[in-house]
This record gives structure tokens, sequence and C-alpha cells, in this order.
């Protein structure tokens, strides 16, 4: 049973075609790590999912509903898709506590004392309890993305996209985060999509390992296969140059 | 030496202190209704609604770039051609309002688009409606990033109420000619009030504008 | 509307012309006062700076109307006749320079301190560091606000016309008494300003896109 399908969706911005013919099926329960270069159109792709980005053409099916249908309401299927941006994101005007509870609240209408237990267990789970009355000016870049991905699970979501979560993170705040990731998406009904260029993370999480470079994904793998014996050819170089490292 | 204690009798102090309060009354009634209207606009226009955020936009363009004189002439002699006879209070808060929420639009509209995209898309993301995130997120965060730009234009609309004596609205600058216009010898004094007054007004409210914007640093 | 614009066109123009007179004046003069203005406010100097502040506190808090009756009433009966024309556009440049000098002085601030150190490192003086390194940089950043200012500068010298200083409002004003069309003699005053003011607005926001 799919959780996201794409068929034949493609994306232009103005005349830059982002989104090649791109077809995919994620499964739900699966964790699906896409990498490949800078401007390859993966950020795209992950943030097309819960219709940041606006397909051109095809059909992107997300838990069920078909994304670019008009009549599809975008934000009831936003709230089936959580969403960790490469810049967190948090609300600067709110508290740590309240970026976990307000969407709950407005969004769906949560009892408050239920929204409240819901996000200090969160806030417990992701370490930083201790955190909840800070402004997120105050906290760490590591912790930021870590209350970011609490709020997240507020919204008890089917699905989770990683939009490169650790890129602009201090290397020693990297593992704290990726520990939390790799808790979500341990848990056997959440799908996950993670941008990112952490190799050994992709390695260790991923049931499946996505290539694309030039809006097209070039190659699909089961992790093992693709770390192991990648059939493409940019798909090999793109590796060894970052194992190298 | 005498001029000067006759102009600063108490009657003429009292008289100047009323042209105080239309002043002020003018000023903090047009500045409640431009930051209502102001917001409207300035939302509508950043929002990009085909069409109703390119008029908008023109109409607030135009106004902004014409002296607050011609508003004020153009609503004091025009608004009576369609069947509305303001008294010069009214008529002043009325071009005040007009000319200010063009002004105020303006600044929120800017005050918006400084906010980080990234709030606007994490709000989305958890599927927040586009005004829900407005509400919620961005705008808190305009309006704490604007009170500067807001509080200094508070400033300039305090002293242009000044130009509203044009049309006799019985405000501080208009009572001022009154009182000098009785005796030649009172204009020093009275234009010394006249600084006095406006400058002791305008620069604490820039002085509080500083302190708030040094406490929420 | 037409039918008065084929009448009083050359008292129209003849109001547009001394409205741009007065603002390139004013111009001028309240860049070169503003930027001393806002030099005075960052030296060193306690005294200069004081003299700075206060200048632009003063100016910037009294309205433009009460410094240009001043300027039309008092200055003739104490120091020397002028016209409204000349004290509109004195007291039009002083409130202007303080809001110039306010904008240059932010310009200058937001100069990163370690020009003003290269420079002094250099064993350039600090005259020189700020009128060849710092000041140069400073006008750049504030070109668009600058802009702004000119704009608020020709709205403003619209108070010429309480001072009898024959700008465009004032020759406006004349012809709606006589000719009692005031809202088409209106339309055309306000016409005539868009047509100085619009395009700078437009370019100054071009601008503000293309640095930002």
């Amino acid at each position: 049973m799919s959780m996201i399908e794409f068929r034949k969706v493609q994306k232009y911005y103005g005349k830059f075609h982002a989104l090649k013919d791109i077809d995919l099926e994620i499964d739900k329960g699966e964790t699906v790590v896409l990498i490949g270069p800078s401007g390859s159109g993966k950020s795209t792709l992950a943030r097309s999912v819960n219709g940041l980005e606006t397909i051109q053409s095809g059909q992107l099916i997300v838990n069920g509903r078909d994304i670019a249908d008009k009549k599809t309401d975008i934000n009831r299927i936003r709230t089936d898709v959580g969403m960790v941006f490469q810049h967190f994101n948090l609300y600067a005007n709110k508290d740590v506590l309240e970026n976990i509870m307000i969407a709950p609240r407005i969004v769906l209408k949560m009892n408050e004392d239920e929204n409240k237990k819901n996000a200090m267990a969160l806030l417990d789970q992701v370490g930083l309890a201790d955190k909840a009355h800070n402004m997120p000016s105050q906290i760490s870049g590591g912790q930021a993305q870590r209350v970011a991905i609490a709020r997240s699970l507020a919204m008890k979501p089917r699905c989770m996209l990683f939009d490169e979560p650790t890129s602009a993170l201090d290397p020693e705040m990297i593992d704290d985060v990726l520990g939390v990731i790799k808790y979500v998406t341990s848990q056997s009904d959440m799908t996950s999509l993670i941008v990112t260029h952490e190799m050994g993370f992709a390695q260790e999480v991923a049931n499946r390992v996505i290539f694309m470079d030039d809006g097209q994904i070039l190659e699909d793998d089961k992790t093992d296969v693709f770390f192991k014996n990648p059939s493409n050819e940019r798909a090999r170089q793109f590796l060894s140059k970052i194992i190298s490292h | 030496m005498q001029n000067w204690i006759n102009a600063y009798s108490a009657m003429n102090l009292r008289f100047l202190f009323k042209g105080l309060l239309v002043t002020l009354e003018i000023s903090i009634v047009s500045v409640i209704l431009s930051m209502i209207f102001g917001s409207i606009l300035g939302i509508v226009r950043y929002t990009k609604i085909p069409w109703l955020s390119e008029i908008v936009g023109f109409i607030i363009d135009i106004i902004r770039n014409l002296p607050l004189l011609l508003i004020i002439f153009f609503v004091y002699f025009g608004l009576p051609s369609l069947g509305f006879k303001p008294d010069t209070i009214v008529a002043a808060i009325f071009a005040m309002t007009v000319f200010e929420s063009m002004m105020i639009a303006e600044i929120i509209r800017s005050g918006i688009g400084a906010v980080n995209r990234g709030q606007l898309e994490a709000s989305r993301a958890v599927g927040m409606k586009y005004y829900q995130a407005m509400w919620h997120v961005i705008l808190p965060q305009a309006y704490k990033n604007m009170i500067p730009a807001l509080v200094s234009q508070l400033i300039s609309l305090i002293k242009d109420t000044s130009l509203a004596t044009i049309i006799v609205t019985p405000e501080l600058m208009q009572h001022a000619q009154v009182i000098y216009g009785q005796n030649a010898n009172y204009i020093v004094p009275m234009y010394l009030a006249l600084a006095v007054l406006y400058f002791i007004v305008c620069y604490s409210l820039s002085i509080i504008s500083r302190i708030i914007d040094r406490k929420m640093a | 509307m037409i039918t008065l614009l084929r009448t009083y066109w050359s008292t129209f123009l003849t109001g547009f012309g001394w409205t741009i007179l007065s603002s390139c004046i004013a111009l001028v003069a309240s860049l070169l006062i503003g930027s001393i203005m806002a030099v005075f406010e960052v030296v060193p100097n306690k005294t200069l700076r004081t003299i700075g502040t206060v200048y632009v506190e003063i100016f910037r808090n009294i309205p433009l109307l009460v410094i240009v009756s001043f300027f039309y009433l008092v200055i003739p009966m104490y120091v020397v006749k002028i016209n409204g024309f000349t004290a509109g556009t004195i007291g039009l440049t002083i409130y202007t320079s303080a809001f110039i000098a306010e904008t240059v002085r932010s310009g200058i601030k937001s100069i990163n301190i370690g020009q003003m150190e290269a420079s002094r490192a250099m064993g350039m003086k600090y005259v020189q560091a700020m009128r060849f390194i710092v000041l140069p940089q400073a006008f750049k950043v504030v070109i668009p606000p600058l802009g702004n200012q000119f704009i608020n500068l020709v709205k403003n010298s619209s108070v010429l016309a309480f001072v009898a200083g024959f700008d465009l409002m004032y020759q406006g004003n004349a012809i709606a008494s006589q000719t009692f069309a005031t809202v088409n003699t209106y339309l055309i005053v306000g016409a005539f300003y868009l047509v100085i003011t619009l395009p700078i607005s437009y370019y100054m926001r071009h601008l503000e896109k293309r640095l930002a």
C-alpha cells in the first residue's frame, strides 16, 4: 500500500525544468533517503509532497489523495505530512512549547490540556523538556531542530519529510538530531522521506536510496545494493566524491 | 519683556492647551483608524490577489506620493460635493486617515516581506490556512519589527496635523495663530511655545520608541 | 478640466517651476548640512556630537509649518526682508536636513567598523578615512532612503503655499478661488506633483530590490 505516489510529475520554475517526469512510489512504513548534488531537484521533490511547491502536470497522490487535484484540501494533507526544514523555521514570536502547541490548537482544535500533555511528552522525547519556555533565539541550532521535529510530530502525521535537517548545524550538534530522526523513522507505521548528505546515516536508517540529478531520478535501489554497487555512472561518481571526504 | 508676559497670560495658555488637545485628539483617532485600514491594505497588497492587489497598490502609490495638504483640500472641498459636509475636525481626521493609511500600508507590506519566508512555509506545512499563518505567526513578528517605523509615522502624523490649520481646524497651530493675530508682538513667544509643545510630544514618543526597541532586541 | 488646464496652463507651469526650484535648492543644501550633521553625530569629539544630536532632534520633532512660518514672519521683523519663497526654502532645508542627517548617520553606522580601522591602520587620518572610505560606502547604502527623503521634500514644499511662496499649491489655491472649480484644480495640481514623485518612487523601489 503506497503512502506517496508520483506519476509522471513535471515541475517548472519559469523555464527551468526542475522535476522531469518523476515516477516514484513510497510504501507505508518505508524510510527513503533522497540524495544528489545541489540543484538536482531533491528538495523540490520533497517539498512538492506537501504542496509547498506546486507541480505543473502529472499526479501526486499522498495518503490516497491527489495533491494536484484542485478539489483536494491541501491543509488536510498537510496535517498528515510533517515537515522538518533545513533552517528549522521555528516561529520566532512563540516560545518552544507554543511552537509545538499552536498548530494542534488552531488546526486540529485539540483540547488544551491534551495538547499540552502531548507537547511536553514530545519535548521529553527529544530531550528538551527543560527548554519549554525558552524562545527560539535562546536555544542552539541542534536544539531548535529537535524542537522542530517535535513540532511536526505533534500533528500526529503519518508521513515525515526531512529537508536537509542537519545541513545548517554545527558538526557537534548533528548526532543528537540524527538520533531523534532515527527514533522517528524506526516507528513501524511512519513513512519518511529524507533529503540528506549524511551517507553513514542514510546507510543506517534507509530501506531505499534514491539518487537524483538534473531533475531526474537516476537510481532507486535497496540501501545495501545502492551503496555497494550503484548501477548509474553519475551516482557512482557522486558517491565516490562524497565518501572520499 | 512685558510682551512675553502678556503673551503667556493664563487665558492664552489655556487656549493653546485646548488646541494641543484637539491636535492630540485628531492624531490619536487618525492613527487608530490608519492602523486598521493600513494593515488591511498592506496585507492585501502583500498577498498578491489577482487584480485586487494591483489596484490597491496603485491607489497606495498615488496617494502616498501626493502632498498631505492636497488631500486635506480634496477632503474639505471635495466631500461637500458628494453631499457630506464634515466639520473641520472630522475633515482633518478624514484626510489624515486617508493619507496615513497608505503610508502605514506600505510599512506593513515591507514589514511582512521582511519576516523570513520559512516562517510562512513552516506554518503552512502543518496545515494552517494562509490567514491563520498571518495572524498567529507572521503579523506578530512583522509588527514587532515595525514598531520604530510606526512610531516615527505617528510622530510625523502629529506634526502634520498642523497643516489642518489651513481649513481652520481649531488645533494647536491654529490657536497660536489666533493669539498672535491679535497682537504682532506675540508672534515670537507663540512660535517658541509651538516649538516647545510639539517638541515635547514628539520627542517623548521617539524616546519611548527607542526604549521599547532596546527592551525587545 | 481640459478648459481649466488650457486657460491656466502658464500659471500651473509657473507653480510647477517654483516647486521644482525650491525642492532642488533645498535638496542640495540639506544634503550638505545633513551630511555634516551626520558626521558630527558620529565623531569622537563630544561637543560636535552634542551639536549634531541637538540639531537633528530639534528639527525632526517640530512641524515643518512651524519652522517655515517662523522664518516668514520673524526674520523679516528683526533681521532681513525675505519673501515667502526664500523663507519657505530655508525652512524646508532645515527641516529636511535633520532627516537626511538621520539617514546618513544610519548609513555610516551600517558600514563595518573594520573599514575605519583598516583605513586608520594604513595611516589615514580620521577625516580622510571618513571622506574617502566610509562616506562613499555609506552614500551607496542610503541612496534609496535619500530618494524617499527627496519625495517627502517635494511633497512638503507644498507648505510654501502658506507663506505665498509661488509654488504649485499656491497657484492651485489662487486658481481654485478664482474659478471655484476646486476639485478639478486640485486634481491637476495633484497630477503635477505625481509627475515628479511617482517616477522617483518607482525608481527607488527598483533600486532597493536590486540592492537587496
